[in-house]
């Protein structure tokens, strides 16, 4: 038998080809993957629902009518998804002095959606949701940017 | 110095065995599998460039409506309306994207504001016709596509009513801002 070897163990030496190299790297790439992929969903099992409301002030009376309940919102910055209406409302715009501007209305948008937690607060889709933070959103046909004046778990 | 170690003819037989069996033990299923996955990578890699180039069959960006943008400018000095004519080509400020060509219909009246009546209540009045300030409504003729119902001005802009434009016209010599009030589809 082999008189160079050092015992049994170095007859049975590993030898790493180049194969076996990418092998492992696909295989780690592929776990990696994995455990990304899982974690992210895993993730969204720490979510909750919120409601909050957005109030859209001073929008054209002909402008009002575009959002319905069951519209789907999107931030406008990145289109990710900001919830779901659930309520509308408006009413007419008043000025500093409390005295109604004729042809504009205020808008009172409830949105319920998903969210995490995002250091003691909400965030949806990475958006951070807290009142009299300002929100730019749409929905598939309607821009509005207003200040979120309420937040409920 | 080799010669030596193939002396003898009896121990020549096991290496040449033990050779081919570090072969075996050097390519197995699993290098196999490595090999038909990294073929099949290489596949999809030109597949995702080939195929969906313009040309290819998985190419299915939708292809370009006429869609009316209407929009209302306000407050702009009467001189600014003097200039819009029919057909005029609007550009997306600080780009050369063209947002759209002024459609015939558009009407110019004198420009809203508020101001007090004498209980101290708000109403709308209007700037004088003439040479006072002026809104304009008009409607552009733009090209894009409705994706899940939300327009993308050229493909690549999205629109909705409600935001605020900042065009210019072809020479750059106005600029005005235009809000957006209905996105149809021209039939």
């Amino acid at each position: 038998m082999r008189k160079n070897g050092v015992g049994g163990a170095s007859s049975k030496s590993i030898r790493i080809t180049i194969v076996d190299v990418i092998i492992i790297i696909t295989a780690a790439v592929f776990i990696a993957m994995l455990i990304h992929y899982t974690f992210a969903r895993d993730n969204s099992g720490d979510g909750y629902i919120i409601q909050y409301v957005v109030k859209v002030a001073g929008v054209r009376d002909e402008l009002s009518d575009r959002i319905t309940v069951g519209d789907a919102v999107y931030n406008m910055e990145d289109s990710l998804p900001m919830g779901t209406v659930t309520a509308f409302s408006r009413e007419a715009s008043t000025d500093e002095k409390g005295r109604t501007i004729p042809g504009m209305m205020d808008l009172y948008v409830t949105i319920e959606a998903n969210a995490r937690p995002y250091g003691v607060g909400s965030a949806v889709s990475g958006h951070m949701i807290y009142a009299e933070g300002w929100l730019e959103l749409r929905t598939s046909k309607f821009y509005f940017g207003g200040v979120c004046i309420d937040v409920s778990r | 110095m080799r010669k030596r170690s193939y002396g003898a003819g009896a121990s020549r037989e096991p290496a040449a065995n033990e050779n081919k069996a570090s072969i075996k033990k050097g390519f197995g299923v699993l290098d196999a599998f490595a090999i038909v996955l990294i073929i099949v990578c290489l596949i999809s890699v030109v597949a995702r460039y080939v195929l969906t180039d313009e040309k290819g069959i998985l190419h299915n960006e939708p292809e370009f409506s006429d869609v009316a943008v209407s929009i209302l400018i306000s407050d702009v000095m009467y001189t600014t309306a003097d200039n819009f004519t029919e057909d005029m080509v609007f550009y997306l400020d600080g780009s050369a994207d063209v947002v759209g060509k002024l459609d015939a219909n558009f009407t110019v009246t004198p420009a809203q504001y508020y101001t007090e009546n004498e209980n101290g209540e708000l109403v709308l009045a209007y700037h004088s016709e003439e040479g006072g300030n002026v809104d304009i409504r008009a409607t552009l003729i733009t090209e894009g596509y409705f994706s899940d119902g939300t327009y993308y001005l050229n493909g690549k802009t999205l629109l909705t009513s409600g935001m605020t434009i900042t065009i210019t016209d072809s020479g750059g010599t106005m600029k005005v801002s235009a809000l957006v009030l209905d996105i149809a589809l021209v039939s």
